[in-house]
């Protein structure tokens, strides 16, 4: 079989376009990595601030629901308090702050003692065997639920418990008022970025989502989150969702919640990718058109 | 020459268009339950142990190389949302459905699957009807037969005396069982039923109202079929209006939510279980310990049968080599060889479970098995 020669033309055409190919890439590689590193840390430095700033607002709102709970436990008085008194004194500081959607006065039984007029039916219930009563460690001043079913309405909440003599005052917050404390960012932020806020086992507490909320999810990033906390960042690819992202986490001291910033990588870098995209199809059509003039 | 030199050109040319664009296949499992809602405890425990069996499973290296994903929906433990789900699944491409977990919503999911070549793995579900016919449908837990002979074998036993039966009207077709075998199993015995009380799960029961009728009735022991937390509702009201019935309960209700909202209301009550919370067996202590370091509390008989179930079929693909449902079917019913939490479990041809199940006493908020 006899070897044919290539033409002048064709091995000039050959060298040309390879030549270009490779200059495209070599600069295309030059550039895009300091570009991308460039938008990445400006990304970066902006959820950081973000995350922070979020975790310190909401754990101040968090401070006030507890204050809310410490006032109305300085303010009752056994020895000078009728029944009626002690529950129409919880009624008015609901009234006041309405983050809660029951209050309840735990004696050092586990036994119901007082609570909102509304929820009166429920005085004489014994707490005794929740996490709360038997969980709560001698060092502790707080108690911090993780997400449950509201017994009064069927809505997630949270019961956050304090100490009171030996018994406890305890407060079941309605998940919608942790949404709202971060709706303001949500707003500000939430088109390009997601904001997540779980709890210590990854329950979702705040999620653009709501039915990732009240149907009790596990974010699927929880154990990758608690890797990157107080600050850190990492890239992910999201295999299922064909997605990259840049993760930010930050954990609320309080109660160990964590507050997680997700923002899709091809939003964080712009448009590089996509240039990237047609450079790389320009050099494959160019491969097969001169592959086809051959 | 020409020819080879035009096709390595080509194939270049695919290859740097492929790495940009191909992503990693995995092997999606659905779970459908209640997750919203009175009663969705059921639900949102099943789903916490099947991510639980996932992660075990991803964390080994998967199965076949590829990763497991499990794809979660809410039914609403309504029949018509279960159905759209179950579609929505479907067209998502998934073949296996861990679920449902309620007996109410089988009369239209099992036809859906069935019709639909999926293979339907089912923790919860109980209802009798569905036993013995070979279908798209599998389940972990036995037929409800089996929880209300042995309850109504205590029931006579113990000799109550008058009877009565509170069921919630949400999960009717599994409440019906119950009702029917009791009524054949003690009618001719000493202990009688009083009566019958439905109540829905949306609408707070007057339980002043219930508790006034049952002591006009004469009731002094109560069959209670309902979930976990709206067994311990009524249990904190019977003992603040100072009735004391005798209460026997399902599998369906001996979770921890009634021990943790039940209190000290709940003791003295039995009921019967697959699952033994205080087992000691190295399998469950090593899943328990797992589960609460995922989900910080104890896990439920839902939680258990949804892992089990997540395993048998992961167990089944990898033996098979296979995700064809029917393949798999197959394997599950006819090679079944699987070691769950608490011991063997066997399925039959037609995916019925067979597993031990024992009677328990809530005792200073424990269950503590009753012998036989």
């Amino acid at each position: 079989m006899r070897i044919k020669t290539p033409k002048l033309y064709e091995t000039l055409i050959a060298i040309g376009l390879i030549s270009v190919i490779l200059s495209m890439f070599l600069a295309w590689s030059l550039v895009s990595s300091q570009l991308t590193t460039y938008f990445v840390e400006d990304a970066k430095n902006q959820n950081i601030e973000i995350s922070t700033t979020i975790t310190a607002y909401v754990e101040d709102k968090l401070n006030e629901a507890v204050i809310h709970l410490k006032l109305i436990k300085e303010s009752i008085d056994l020895t000078h308090m009728s029944k009626d008194e002690i529950n129409a004194l919880i009624f008015r500081f609901n009234q006041i702050n309405q983050s809660f959607v029951d209050i309840e006065v735990i004696d050092s039984e586990g036994m119901v003692q007082y609570t909102l007029p509304q929820n009166s039916n429920e005085i004489g219930y014994d707490r005794s065997r929740e996490p709360f009563f038997s969980n709560f460690k001698s060092d502790a001043e707080i108690y911090w639920s993780s997400v449950q079913l509201s017994p009064y309405t069927n809505s997630n909440t949270i019961m956050i418990a304090i100490r009171y003599g030996d018994g406890y005052v305890i407060g079941y917050l309605d998940l919608k008022e942790i949404r709202a404390l971060s709706d303001v960012y949500i707003l500000s932020f939430g088109s390009t970025r997601n904001i997540t806020i779980t709890d210590q086992y990854g329950i979702y507490l705040v999620n653009q989502d709501q039915t990732l909320i009240d149907e009790r999810r596990v974010d699927p990033h929880h154990e990758m989150e608690m890797t990157i906390l107080n600050g850190k960042f990492m890239v992910i690819h999201e295999e299922s969702e064909y997605e990259t992202s840049l993760i930010t986490a930050s954990q609320i001291k309080s109660n160990g919640w964590i507050v997680t910033i997700s923002e899709p990588y091809q939003v964080a870098i712009g448009g590089i990718d996509y240039v990237l995209k047609i450079v790389i199809w320009f050099a494959v059509l160019m491969l097969l058109a001169y592959a086809l003039m051959l | 020459m020409k020819l080879k030199y035009k096709l390595s050109l080509i194939i270049a040319g695919l290859l740097l268009f492929s790495a940009c664009s191909s992503p990693k296949k995995t092997i999606k499992l659905g779970f459908v339950g209640g997750l919203t809602g009175s009663g969705s405890d059921l639900g949102v425990d099943g789903m916490y142990g099947a991510l639980l069996a996932v992660k075990t499973i991803n964390a080994a290296g998967g199965v076949m190389g590829r990763d497991i994903e499990l794809v979660i929906k809410n039914d609403q433990s309504d029949p018509e949302v279960a159905l759209s789900v179950d579609q929505e699944l479907v067209d998502l491409g998934v073949r296996f459905i861990i679920g449902h977990m309620i007996s109410g919503v089988a009369t239209k999911t099992v036809p859906f699957v069935n019709e639909h070549n999926v293979l339907m793995i089912s923790p919860t579900i109980a209802k009798d009807s569905l036993s013995t016919i070979d279908d798209h449908f599998i389940r972990v837990i036995p037929s409800n037969v089996t929880q209300a002979t042995l309850l109504s074998e205590t029931i006579i036993k113990q000799n109550p005396g008058r009877l009565g039966i509170l069921y919630s009207n949400n999960n009717l077709l599994f409440a019906e069982t119950f009702i029917q075998i009791l009524t054949d199993n003690i009618a001719n015995q000493e202990t009688k039923i009083g009566g019958s009380f439905a109540f829905d799960v949306n609408t707070k029961p007057d339980y002043k109202k219930l508790v006034e009728d049952l002591k006009t009735l004469k009731i002094n022991s109560l069959l209670i079929i309902a979930s976990g937390d709206e067994v311990a509702n009524f249990a904190q009201n019977f003992a603040l209006m100072a009735f004391h019935p005798t209460v026997f309960l399902p599998a369906w209700a001996m979770t921890n939510d009634l021990i943790v909202k039940g209190g000290k209301a709940i003791d003295g009550y039995f009921g019967v279980n697959y699952t033994q919370t205080n087992s000691t067996a190295p399998e469950y202590i090593q899943f328990k310990t797992s589960f609460i370091k995922e989900h910080g509390a104890e896990p439920t008989f839902a939680a258990i049968m949804a892992y089990e179930s997540v395993m048998l079929t992961v167990n089944a693909i990898i033996s098979s080599q296979s995700t064809d449902p029917m393949i798999i079917k197959k394997k599950i019913t006819e090679n079944n060889d699987y070691h769950g939490v608490f011991g063997d479990l066997l399925i039959d041809r037609t995916g019925d479970a067979s597993r031990a199940i024992r009677l328990f006493e809530i005792v200073d908020g424990q269950f503590v098995m009753v012998k036989p």
